[in-house]
């Protein structure tokens, strides 16, 4: 019998993942496991059908991201304060290298898609959709409120 | 062979779904047709409207078809239908402008223009009524207007429509009139097989080599499960722009083609996204009613209202952190412009096929597309702010956000320089070229009826064939140049050159 399908990262990448979704959507640091399980299990979902090629240069953006820190600050990415954690993003993100800003690009995509995909959040930011009655509620100038 | 056809058709979309429809009526001569479609049959309760979950069903790499350098992603759907599932339905005529740019002999507006009608007409195509158009489509009229700009409604094809706008998911309540609704129905009823879940791996003279791959999606296939080979008098191919160019490069075909898979252009885009200091009414009702293409011409770019989903618009965004969560923090605040390029059709620009046939695209951004791109940002700045908007987020601009107060200034805050590839998502739905059309066999796929040069057995049907862009949404522009495939296809039928009329006996 098969056993339980195995995350395409491993429970180290997947901590650090959750350490830069907190620079990246500063709403999701601390959240509980009900925000943090879906968007880790919506990243697994969108790198497992990806070559393995493309998975192993995620892990080793992860990997750079973490270690480039410590030859100018001593400490790993996880271990600097956030607003130092920020600059490091940018930098990258601003990076000379097309190949770095498509990488940050990249994570950005997966956490936001990690993110503002979960129904929660979507009610918080007031993305309240209705398949049926958008035209009723348009014609009624009704605003969606919160749920 | 597993089954003997006469025309084959690869694909269901604009291209293909218009070929099978405009091919029908000659079952009734005795034509046995088929329609061989990738994806599935969607079921209508199907389209769910929950973004994650809509992009993994309907589009290939979740809609995000990347090029080599990761600078642009490319959106393709599959399913019976085709990309017509999950574009938003605008019907624009392609222009004088764009054929003259084409250049391609034989290949006149007079002959397209009453094609493009006839489909329009099937498709329901009508402007939105006045009462049905929401603020964020008010907000760019009105903002144009005040700049002096042309604002002009986006005919599209809808029919009871509810105004959820998830067109670009999928539409939940059947109103988009795509080729699922509206010419693969009627072509079946004609006695079109539509043979879904079934992948062409390649084409070789005269048929097919393809699988049938079951779905956890939409309904069973109508062949089995497995490998199998088709035969065909004619093959149309119809997989789209990426699709058709990589399978027909996949395929080794017995004829030289130094032009297929280049010449490939896509209208990239950018979403501009603003802030109101108010909620206004913007994701409530049909999501794309005005367009303004003052600057085609002139300048390669049109502007066009739009409405995206929560995780598109951030990953639209530049930047990270704090403010742009500031940003996303009420979706109701939102407001959104698409810029989208006419970007030159180049050599270079091209696809190839990898090991397993799938599209790689190798796409590289000219100087003038560029410019285009940020001269697009800096009119759908001013556009924005004219409509009241507080602040504007511009991917080529020098900060996050550029404030009402600093309007005066978007020529210089929004500038080539910040226009940095790969940190911004350049994004397209508009695939064209790979298998152009023309006289010259050095540098075009096929003849101005879409047939591939040198094979009398080989068409091609869909987006492929554009020369260069068009400028355009190419949805009716597709449907045009495929029903000039399937007149040829039709005329050569009914000369007897295909193996001529059969004519089945009524058995009273």
């Amino acid at each position: 019998m098969d056993g339980p399908i195995q995350p395409v990262l491993s429970a180290g990448q997947q901590r650090f993942l959750l350490c830069l979704a907190a620079r990246i959507v500063p709403e999701s640091a601390g959240a509980p496991a009900q925000v943090t399980d879906p968007l880790l299990a919506a990243i697994d979902g969108e790198l497992r059908p990806r070559p393995r090629l493309q998975q192993l240069e995620f892990k080793l953006l992860l990997l750079t991201i973490r270690w480039m820190t410590v030859p100018f600050t001593l400490h790993r990415f996880e271990r600097l304060p956030a607003e130092r954690q920020d600059g490091w993003l940018r930098f990258l993100e601003n990076a000379p290298l097309t190949l770095l800003r498509a990488g940050i690009w990249g994570l950005k995509t997966l956490i936001f898609l990690g993110y503002y995909t979960q129904g929660g959040v979507q009610q918080r930011i007031r993305y309240l959709p209705s398949k049926e009655e958008g035209n009723v509620r348009l014609h009624r100038r009704q605003l969606p409120s919160a749920g | 062979m597993d089954a003997e056809f006469d025309i084959l058709i690869i694909g269901s979309g604009a291209g293909g779904g218009t070929v099978a429809s405009a091919l029908a009526p000659l079952c009734a001569e005795g034509a046995r047709i088929a329609v061989l479609e990738w994806g599935p049959h969607f079921g209508d309760d199907e389209f769910t409207g929950r973004e994650l979950e809509m992009a993994e069903k309907l589009f290939f790499d979740s809609g995000a078809i990347g090029n080599r350098d990761q600078t642009l992603n490319v959106a393709c759907a599959r399913g019976y239908g085709g990309s017509t599932l999950a574009y938003t339905g605008t019907s624009i005529e392609i222009p004088q402008r764009s054929l003259e740019r084409w250049a391609v002999p034989g290949l006149m507006l007079d002959d397209l223009a009453p094609r493009m009608r006839r489909y329009k007409q099937q498709n329901n195509v009508h402007e939105l009524p006045d009462e049905d158009i929401n603020e964020n489509n008010q907000l760019f009229a009105a903002g144009c207007r005040a700049l002096g700009h042309t604002v002009k409604k986006f005919p599209v094809n809808i029919k009871g429509c509810k105004g959820s706008g998830m067109c670009n998911m999928g539409c939940p309540n059947q109103a988009k009139q795509g080729t699922n609704r509206v010419q693969l129905p009627a072509a079946e009823a004609h006695g079109v097989q539509v043979i879904t879940n079934c992948r062409v791996h390649r084409v070789t003279p005269h048929g097919v080599e393809a699988e049938v791959v079951p779905s956890p999606h939409g309904r069973p296939s109508s062949w089995p499960s497995g490998r199998c080979r088709f035969g065909a008098r004619i093959v149309v191919v119809a997989a789209g722009a990426m699709h058709s160019s990589a399978l027909l490069a996949h395929s080794r075909l017995p004829v030289d083609l130094p032009a297929l898979g280049r010449y490939f252009t896509c209208h990239p885009a950018l979403t501009l996204v603003a802030q109101h200091d108010r909620p206004i009414i913007n994701y409530y009702g049909f999501p794309k009613t005005y367009y303004c293409d003052d600057f085609e011409e002139q300048n390669d770019f049109i502007l066009e209202t739009c409405m995206y989903f929560p995780f598109t618009t951030a990953k639209s965004l530049a930047g990270f952190g704090v403010p742009h969560s500031a940003m996303m923090s009420d979706f109701r605040r939102l407001q959104m412009i698409l810029v989208l390029v006419s970007d030159q059709a180049e050599a270079e620009n091209r696809i190839t096929p990898d090991s397993d046939g799938n599209p790689v695209l190798h796409y590289k951004f000219s100087a003038r597309t560029l410019d285009a791109l940020v001269a697009s940002q800096r009119i759908a700045a001013r556009i924005f702010f004219a409509g009241g908007a507080g602040r504007v987020h511009a991917p080529a601009a020098d900060r996050f956000l550029i404030e009402q107060a600093d309007r005066d200034r978007v020529d210089a805050l929004i500038d080539r320089r910040h226009l940095k590839l790969g940190k911004i998502s350049i994004a397209s739905a508009h695939p064209m070229g790979g298998c152009r059309i023309g006289a010259d066999r050095t540098n075009s796929v096929t003849d101005d009826r879409g047939k591939v040069h040198g094979l009398d057995w080989l068409y091609v049907a869909d987006g492929s064939l554009f020369p260069g862009s068009s400028g355009v949404n190419p949805y009716v522009t597709i449907m045009a140049l495929a029903d000039r495939v399937a007149e040829s296809i039709r005329d050569r039928w009914r000369s007897g050159e295909l193996g001529g009329s059969r004519a089945i006996p009524i058995v009273p």
